[in-house]
């Protein structure tokens, strides 16, 4: 066994690293840059049952250390990931993940059950922030008793591993967390993009035709730490850990706080190249520190 | 990481900066070029504006506070750049017309430099349309077969019809002028900017509607067919 070898759900991860949701497409972005099979595990763009065009005007903004997003959930539905994507991500040579979304509860039913026969899909990442088409729009995630809801449901139709993802804009994402765990979910992976704006001064209007997007980057990593570490007192499944991670040492932290493997998102964006080093970073940490496995750290800080 | 040969300023907040880098890029594509300074958390698209074998250059303008950074590096400074990127234009064997309005004049001297190299029995009209200062124009006349260029008003109306190849860069409005002069059976492949995170497809922070649906203008782009984009117009 390597030294960055880790469990996660009952899968074996060649190294705790995970590509984020939506920041490395299907896997097969970065392919002409590197090789992606370094990577641990690969969490798909959020897939819904249904294709989804995403949102008008602009999708990206630049923020202070961070970035938003509006994007919509842009993505070719199940049946094309299926079919056109997935036999070629399939070869990628990593965990695959399937990220999925919907608005409402029976889409991502149907969805999580036509992803049973995908044997390629090593996991699911349930996106329980999605808008609830039903419930006039507020996120599945906000509520516990809905976090609790969808991820019984969830649980029911999906035979795989099942980590839900939660959203920092819950009102109380450890409650969150809680239910999700009781309903049965095998992991929780931790945060989603925080609720937040830009306003276009010269036009005195928000920036984004959806007047509210997602921030995220290293101006979220110390909420997302704490978010982190307070879960990781009231849950027993592993986490993931997700939020502003750019470097060996945010990964160490989130370990330490609790974390079993995590992700790393926007910051591929600035540096494409950011998985190796990474990766080089934690081979380092563990010399220095004479450890044998990564997971030795896992919630060290706790 | 890239040696920075030359940082030249062109014009009022116009600059050319030329980087030491093994040439792999097609006309039209572009590099997600990374201000320095390390308070960015995205890279800026920025097309090839000339390139020799080693050499790449790039032609822009600032606009914020990412290009302000750009052009503050000096020759000998290092310059952090991911590509090329994106398609680029495929040019017809014949006869052309090359459109471009504001800093989208910059892909087009390596494409005319290009397409003559590809085909030089085959003419380059150049047209350039500028909001006040014009800047480059010598060095564009000099690569093109026959040339204009503008101050103010429409670059488009001084354009001559009747070709069956148009290549463009510019401000939407001009573009899809151009498409009505050009008529929509003719060749006519424009650059297109959108805001963009990643440049190689994962994000979909660049996605534009068009006639076969959505693109991202990353990897499906940035060179797209006009009449495809604007697909609305009669
Ligand atoms: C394919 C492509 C090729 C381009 N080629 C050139 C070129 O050769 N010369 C040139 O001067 N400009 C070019 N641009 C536009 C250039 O990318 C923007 O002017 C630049 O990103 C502005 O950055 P800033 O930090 O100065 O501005 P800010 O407004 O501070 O930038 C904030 C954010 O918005 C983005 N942004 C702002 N304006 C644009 C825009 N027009 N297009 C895309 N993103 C934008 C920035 O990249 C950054 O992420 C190109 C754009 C694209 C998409
Ligand atoms: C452009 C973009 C698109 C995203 N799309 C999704 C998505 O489809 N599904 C999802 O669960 N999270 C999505 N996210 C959230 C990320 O997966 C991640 O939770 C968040 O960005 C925080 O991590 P980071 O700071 O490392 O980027 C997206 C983030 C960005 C920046
Ligand atoms: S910029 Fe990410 S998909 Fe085009």
């Amino acid at each position: 066994m390597s030294k960055l070898s880790v469990d996660f759900l009952g899968l074996s991860w060649k190294n705790p690293l995970a590509a984020a949701s939506g920041t490395f497409g299907f896997g097969e972005s970065y392919k002409s840059l590197f090789d992606p099979s370094i990577i641990g595990a690969i969490c798909t763009k959020g897939i819904t049952l249904e294709p989804k065009e995403g949102n008008s005007g602009i999708r990206i903004w630049e923020t202070e250390s961070g970035l938003l997003n509006s994007i919509g959930l842009e993505n070719p539905g199940i049946d094309s990931f299926i079919y056109d994507i997935l036999p070629e991500m399939g070869n990628l040579g990593t965990i695959i993940i399937a990220n999925v979304g919907g608005d409402t509860v029976d889409s991502y039913l149907l969805a999580l059950d036509i992803l049973n026969s995908a044997d390629d899909v090593g996991m699911i990442e349930l996106n329980i922030s999605c808008p609830n088409v039903k419930a006039g729009g507020m996120a599945f995630g906000v509520h516990p008793k809905d976090a609790y809801w969808i991820t019984q449901l969830a649980k029911q139709v999906t035979d795989k591993p099942m980590m839900v993802k939660l959203s920092p804009n819950a009102y109380d994402i450890t409650e969150c967390a809680l239910a999700a765990e009781s309903a049965g979910a095998d992991g929780i992976s931790l945060v989603n993009t925080f609720q937040a704006m830009a306003i276009d001064i010269a036009a005195r209007k928000p920036v984004f035709d959806n007047v509210y997007a997602g921030l995220s980057g290293p101006a979220i990593k110390p909420i997302a730490l704490r978010m982190l570490h307070q879960t990781a007192k009231a849950v027993s499944v592993p986490i993931c850990g997700i939020g502003g991670i750019s470097s060996a040492q945010d990964v160490i932290e989130f370990m330490m706080a609790g974390a079993s493997v995590v992700q790393v998102g926007s910051a591929v964006f600035k540096d494409p190249y950011v998985y190796g080093k990474i990766l080089a970073g934690l081979d380092e940490f563990m010399e220095k520190e004479g450890l044998h496995n990564i997971s030795e750290i896992v919630g060290a800080a706790l | 990481m890239h040696k920075v040969i030359s940082q030249e300023n062109i014009a009022d907040g116009i600059f050319r900066i030329t980087v030491d880098i093994i040439n792999e890029a097609r006309p039209g594509q572009f590099y997600m070029i990374l201000p320095p300074g390390g308070a960015f958390s995205l890279r800026r698209p920025i097309s090839v504006h000339d390139s020799t074998a080693f050499t790449a250059s790039f032609l822009y303008q600032v606009k914020g506070r990412g290009t302000k950074a750009i052009s503050l590096l000096k020759s000998g400074d290092e310059l952090d750049l991911v590509g090329p990127l994106g398609n680029g234009f495929s040019f017809l064997a014949q006869d052309s017309v090359f459109v471009g309005g504001g800093l989208g004049i910059a892909p087009l001297f390596y494409a005319i430099k290009e397409f003559k190299r590809a085909y030089p029995g085959k003419t380059a009209a150049c047209y350039l349309g500028f909001s006040g200062e014009a800047f480059l124009t010598k060095e564009y006349e000099e690569i093109s077969d026959s040339f204009g260029y503008m101050q103010s008003g429409f670059i488009t109306d001084i354009v001559e019809a009747g070709s069956n190849a148009y290549y463009a860069c510019g401000p939407e409005a001009m573009l899809e002028a151009l498409l009505k002069k050009a008529g929509r059976e003719a060749h006519y492949l424009a650059s297109f900017e959108a805001r963009m995170g990643c440049g190689v497809g994962a994000c979909y922070s660049c996605s534009i509607k068009t006639a076969s649906g959505n693109v991202r203008v990353c990897t499906q782009g940035p060179v797209l067919s006009a009449k495809e984009v604007f697909y609305e117009q009669a």
